[in-house]
């Protein structure tokens, strides 16, 4: 009975559409889990499912061992009944309410006695580095500030499991990483579980032990950041966990599970994905795999520079040949014309090309 | 402090014997000896509720008297119109009890009521003081004598050139067509009962009603449902000329406002009567009973002439009062007998086939 | 499974649907019977369905109420949507003067204006005389259909700024000026966004000012009266009088035919309101928006609303003045005269009236509180409750307000009368208070909606995984965050219930006075003094009421 959290089989429907058509998982004691998708895959569904925002057609749901909701046996436990803490998207502090206030709701809700909510909320704001705010009201706050009350407000009442809403999504690029280190390393000082929906994969790689990745309703993947980020099964995965180059071409299958992979006149070598893969076919590589080679040599190619942009701590190409044109990094800044343009067969992963694609 | 007891006590006993004497003086000349009892059981019941289209400003002199006359005993006065008046009463009559006296400008709805059973029978011992055809089977009584008028606006139409008589009436409408074309007002008998009952009462004494119907067509005469609005539109020059309106209101307006001024007819003069009767399931009938002989006593007739209502009592000096226009017009007034044939019209095929004839009448020009 | 069925929200769409069915099942049944229900004599029968609907008549009168209500919902929609651009998005000059004026329309009695407009437009009407002085003649007649229409939807507009503004206020402004930098002017913006944008509530807005049309008594009555303009209320009256005594069951079918045609626009109207929802783009911050600039034409834009606040309001409400100041008034009387202060001595020598002052003022802010307190448990149970049961809610408390008031009246009398439990009610002010709430419902959950609308459902839903129960998340959360809302509501009911007229008649009786219903009541007897001097106190009242309110700081959006 490790498992914080465990959902088994849950559908369900919105204004007739189903948003969830089964998804099963569990969440470990004191892991962090990401939920990852694109808009509409069913992220926050799930999320506000488990907080009980949401009631599933079927399925079941448990948290710490107990259902709070079982389709079959028509078991459903209120969201004020389920005692997790939730963290929303637009923080939803309410805006009639100091932060003291804001923070000790819970506490006051479950009966806690008035010093000890007022020593127990003083803690919970020093600990997220908010110690001399309390008196204040919400829209007197910057945007992290608000987003650490929410938090605070959330893990006030020591929930079992902490459910993040997209944390980061309001606040500026910048505030955004530093608050991803810093809500990484609170979830791992405090050995609670979480629950994360993002969609940003960078952000769920960074926060989560594992990863689930959705997909309309459906789980398409779950594993940890590098199984994700290394070893995708799928196109979607492949494509949604880093930016690729997407080529589009015919393949023919060749020895040890290599493939070969015309793009226009050229001819690249790959591994195939899933099996054998030939006819119409789509190869994928990270940009960062993609390098270009003083030398040349087995797996390179030589292709025309056609653009160049200066990042900072590195330059990113463009090249083109023959209707083949892939983006690449380099450390150095590069002369126009040919380059050697490597493509190692191990990170060029070959798929079936599905009809739609 | 002894002193002062005895006072206090003093007071207290001359104060029950004089309330005690009161009552026994109440009792007026002819009434039964056992009057008393009734006044007696009026006060303990404290209270008589009144459902009148009569409006309470107009009523006010009335109730004043009565407040004067018996002061244990309140008027809640419930100020209706006639068709209200008549839907509540039924309403309530079937939820079990009601008001305890009604008093209405309807006259054929309040005959209606009685026929219909809903009205006790109480034989005032006023009712000798009454004209005969004021009274309905000692259940309804009429209580007032107020004359239908021509009305007219005094600075637009003088009266040296309003009409005196219906036939007159009838002259002016065809010989002034075009500048009383749209300044006639009068009552719309398809939507007002009221109006229904004047015009059709007409019928009984004007042989060209007809040909006066049709000459009111010719003006493109203006229809109301409420008094109100043709005195107010006479008033202020929108119209000049008025038939069919009750006397009272358009005399008292006369008084507040210079430019409305009223002719009686000369050749007749319809009269009409506000009818009071007392339901059968009224909740404190003896107060009702006091009431209603209050309302028919000299007293109450005197406080009816005092606001203009027209007392039809013959041995009430005044202006508004029977006696007046009887002095004046003798058997030229014509009123609308408290009886059966008030409600011969609410008879659907009879009712729809006079309105059809006026209508007619009026269209055709 | 799928909602859950709390029993306190199951009881109070229990109460309302009761509260709605029985004056409504009350009246169809009515409809359906040859005499009046509670006689022994009563049987089932269609006679009067064939009564009415081959009476030429209630053909005429139907074509003229679609007539007005269609040329009254055609004037408001637009001007209203226009009004509301105007005031919320613009730098149009004296908003916040206008602002607190643009409602009063539908503070004065409609009884109130229409007598105005008789001694200020009417044949001989003091504006009349002036333009007669200029013109020669009078350029226009209040007597018609399309004068009755007219003022019908310029008196009509603030129902429908009311929907428009809060809109448009909801509204992210972004949009507006995403379409200024593409090179729209105002009036483009305006005419390609942001009306287009808010077109679900300018349509439910529509709708209803169509439904008012319906029900609409005074205006018709009085304008109506000199040509015998039928519309559908005004041919109540004619069929009482038609047989002599009160026909219940035609007055029913004519009721049942009203309701035969709103219903469906009620669904009409549930549907809008849902798609109106979808558009609320405000969530927990709400960015202020910047007025447009409308440039010289804002002074153009600033007489329009005038010109129309002086015809909607500022004309009658001066003849209504002026009529309670003199003892007589038409062509070719000197009004320095006739002046006098005698009608409002009047008004305080009859304690009835008096009463009736006192009465009104109680039943509008003691009991528009109480409304809004009742107005707010009905919506909060329906609240974020997507149960069907919810649903029934939506319909049922348009449904009183299809009624013409007179007929809600009497069936209001008949459930005070034979329904035992409410019988020690009847002539009290509680009974007088419990009519105007229930045919105010549909007015009252609107506003109390309006706000809850403009809650974020994240709000509350963060109290619920904090672990407070349905009710202690609307008393700590939802409840505080609309009180300015509530506040709000509290003035307009109060306004509401300061004007109503029609639906206390058959209640009124001594202790129940309202002057509304005393002044149909005394106009019925020719005492226009009396009811211009009682009418002058009655907006009077209205206008205090709202300074108070104004001046305590309530925004009445």
């Amino acid at each position: 009975m490790s498992d914080n959290l465990k959902l088994d089989e849950v559908r369900l429907t919105l204004g007739g559409n189903e948003i969830l058509k089964g998804v099963s998982f569990a969440l470990g004691r004191g892991q962090v889990l990401a939920l990852l998708g694109p808009s509409g895959s069913g992220k926050t569904t799930i999320l506000r499912a488990v907080a009980g925002l949401e009631t599933p057609d079927s399925g079941k749901i448990e948290i710490d061992g107990k259902p709070v909701f079982d389709g079959s046996q028509k078991h459903f436990v209120p969201a004020e009944k389920r005692g997790l803490g939730l963290v929303f998207q637009s923080y939803a502090l309410w805006p009639h309410r100091t932060v003291n206030d804001n923070v000790a709701f819970g506490l006051r809700l479950r009966g806690v006695s008035k010093a000890d909510i007022e020593r127990r909320v003083q803690t919970a704001l020093d600990q997220l580095g908010l110690g001399k705010l309390g008196a204040r009201f919400p829209h007197q706050l910057s945007g992290g500030q608000q987003q650490r009350v929410a938090i605070a407000r959330a893990l006030v009442y020591e929930p079992p499991i902490l459910l993040l809403d997209e944390p980061l999504s309001n606040l500026d690029t910048k505030l955004r990483e530093e608050a991803r280190v810093w809500l990484r390393k609170l979830i791992s000082e405090l050995g609670i579980s979480a629950l994360i929906v993002t969609h940003d994969q960078i952000e769920a790689m960074a926060m989560a032990d594992r990863i689930l990745l959705l997909n309309e309703g459906r789980i398409e993947q779950a594993g940890t950041p590098t199984e994700m980020y290394a070893h995708p099964h799928t196109i979607f995965a492949a494509e949604f966990m880093g930016a690729n180059n997407r080529l589009l071409g015919t393949a023919s299958s060749g020895a040890d599970g290599r493939a070969h992979l015309k793009v226009g006149g050229v001819e690249l070598v790959g591994t195939a994905q899933a099996g054998a893969v030939s006819g119409d076919a789509i190869g994928l590589i990270r940009v960062e795999r993609v390098s270009v080679d003083k030398a040349g040599g087995p797996g390179c190619v030589e292709m025309d520079l056609v653009t160049r942009m200066y990042l900072g701590d590195r330059w990113e190409y463009l090249f083109e040949r023959d209707g083949l044109s892939v983006r690449a990094y380099d450390a150095e800044p590069l002369a126009d014309g040919r380059h050697h343009v490597r493509f190692p067969a191990d990170s060029l992963w070959i798929f079936s090309r599905p009809a739609s694609a | 402090m002894n002193f002062r007891r005895s006072t206090f006590a003093f007071a207290f006993l001359s104060a029950t014997a004089l309330s005690l004497a009161a009552t026994a003086a109440d009792v007026p000349a002819g009434y039964p000896a056992d009057y008393a009892k009734v006044i007696e059981a009026a006060e303990k019941e404290g209270k008589v509720v009144v459902y009148s289209s009569t409006d309470a400003a107009a009523a006010q002199p009335l109730l004043k008297a009565f407040a004067k006359a018996f002061p244990k005993i309140t008027v809640e006065y419930n100020d209706l119109n006639s068709t209200e008046l008549y839907n509540r009463l039924i309403s309530e009559v079937a939820a079990g009890s009601t008001g305890d006296v009604t008093w209405s400008t309807a006259m054929d709805l309040q005959i209606k009521l009685a026929q219909d059973g809903y009205a006790m029978t109480y034989a005032s011992p006023e009712k000798a003081k009454l004209p005969s055809w004021a009274a309905y089977k000692d259940q309804a009584y009429g209580t007032t004598y107020e004359p239908i008028l021509f009305v007219h606006n005094k600075r637009l139409l003088p009266e040296a050139q309003m009409p005196k008589t219906h036939d007159e009436f009838i002259k002016i409408l065809t010989e002034k067509k075009a500048e009383l074309t749209n300044k006639v007002a009068t009552y719309d008998p398809e939507r007002s009962g009221t109006g229904f009952a004047y015009i059709s009462n007409d019928q009984l004494h004007f042989p060209k009603l007809w040909d006066l119907a049709a000459a009111l067509g010719g003006v493109s005469v203006k229809l109301y449902t409420s008094t109100g609005t043709m005195l107010e539109k006479i008033g202020s020059g929108e119209h000049v000329l008025g038939y069919n309106m009750i006397g009272s209101y358009a005399i008292n307006r006369g008084k507040k406002d210079p430019n409305v001024g009223v002719v009686y007819p000369q050749d007749y003069m319809e009269v009409v009567s506000r009818v009071m009767m007392i339901p059968a399931k009224a909740k404190n009938p003896n107060a009702a009973k006091v009431f209603l002989n209050f309302v028919l006593s000299l007293d109450g007739q005197k406080a009816m002439a005092d606001s203009g209502l027209f007392a039809m009592r013959d041995d009430v000096e005044g202006e508004a009062t029977a006696k007046s226009l009887k002095a004046k017009f003798g058997d030229k007034l014509k009123p609308i007998p408290v009886d059966d044939t008030t409600t011969q019209y609410l008879d659907q095929t009879k009712r729809l086939a006079f309105l059809k004839k006026w209508q007619e009448a009026v269209s055709k020009h | 499974m799928k909602v859950e069925r709390p029993l306190w929200r199951v009881a109070v769409v229990v109460g309302v649907a009761l509260a709605v069915a029985l004056p409504l099942s009350l009246v169809i049944y009515q409809s359906f019977l040859s005499a009046p229900f509670f006689q022994p004599t009563a049987k089932g029968s269609f006679d009067a369905y064939t009564f009415v609907f081959s009476d030429k008549d209630f053909w005429t009168a139907l074509r003229n109420t679609v007539f007005v209500a269609t040329g009254m919902t055609a004037i408001a929609v637009p001007l209203g949507g226009i009004l509301a651009f105007l005031m919320i998005r613009t730098d149009l000059p004296g908003r916040s003067w206008i602002e607190p004026l643009l409602l009063s329309p539908v503070f004065v009695s409609p009884m109130v204006l229409a007598f105005g407009y008789v001694v200020a437009l009417g044949p001989v009407g003091f504006v009349s005389l002036a333009a007669k002085s200029i013109f020669g003649d009078v350029p226009w007649t209040i007597y018609s259909l399309p004068a009755i229409a007219v003022v019908a939807g310029l008196t009509h507009i603030p129902h429908v700024y009311l929907y428009a503004s809060s809109a448009l206020s909801s509204l992210g402004s972004d949009v507006e000026e995403a379409a200024r930098v593409a090179g729209a002017g105002p009036l483009t913006v305006m005419r390609r966004v942001s009306l287009p944008m808010i077109a679900p509530a300018l349509l439910f807005a529509g709708v209803l000012v169509f439904f008012l049309g319906f029900e609409m008594f005074a205006l018709p009555l009085i304008l109506g009266d000199p040509e015998g303009i039928l519309v559908l209320t005004s041919y109540l009256y004619k069929l009482t009088n038609r047989f002599g005594v009160p026909s219940y069951q035609l007055m029913a079918v004519v009721v049942v035919a009203i309701l035969a045609i709103s219903l469906p626009l009620v669904l009409l109207q549930r549907r809008l309101l849902r798609d109106a929802e979808r558009y609320v783009t405000l969530k927990g911050k709400g960015a202020r928006s910047k007025p447009l600039p409308l440039g010289k034409s804002r002074w153009i834009a600033f007489a329009g609303v005038v010109l129309w606040l002086l015809v909607a309001v500022g004309i009658p409400l001066a003849g209504i003045g002026l009529r309670s100041v003199v003892s007589a008034w038409g062509e070719g009387i000197n009004i320095t005269e006739v002046l006098t202060l005698d009608h409002f001595y009047e008004v305080f020598d009859y304690p009835p009236l008096v009463h009736g002052i006192v009465n009104t003022i109680l039943i509008a802010t003691i009991g528009g509180a109480a409304s809004v307190a009742v107005y707010a448990l009905i919506a909060l149970s329906v609240h974020r409750w997507p149960h069907p049961l919810a649903r029934i809610v939506d319909y049922a408390v348009l449904i009183p307000r299809a009624m013409p008031g007179l007929i809600a009246g009497l069936a209001m009398l008949w459930v005070f009368l034979f329904f035992a439990p409410l019988r020690p009610l009847k002539s009290t002010l509680v009974s007088l208070w419990i009519a105007y709430t229930l045919v105010w419902l549909a007015y009252g959950m609107r506003l109390i909606s309006a706000s809850l609308l403009q809650v974020g459902r994240e709000l509350e839903e963060a109290g619920k995984v904090a672990g407070a129960s349905t009710g202690r998340v609307n008393r700590e959360i939802t409840i505080p965050l609309i009180r300015f809302g509530l506040m709000s509501s509290w003035v307009l009911i109060f306004m509401i219930f300061v004007r109503e007229y029609s639906t206390g008649i058959y209640l009124l009786g001594p202790g129940t006075e309202v002057t509304g219903a005393q002044l149909i009541s005394l106009w019925g007897t020719g005492a226009a003094d009396v009811v211009s001097a009682l009418s002058v106190i009655n907006v009077a009242t209205l206008a205090v009421g709202l300074a108070i309110a104004l001046r305590l700081g309530v925004r009445l959006r």
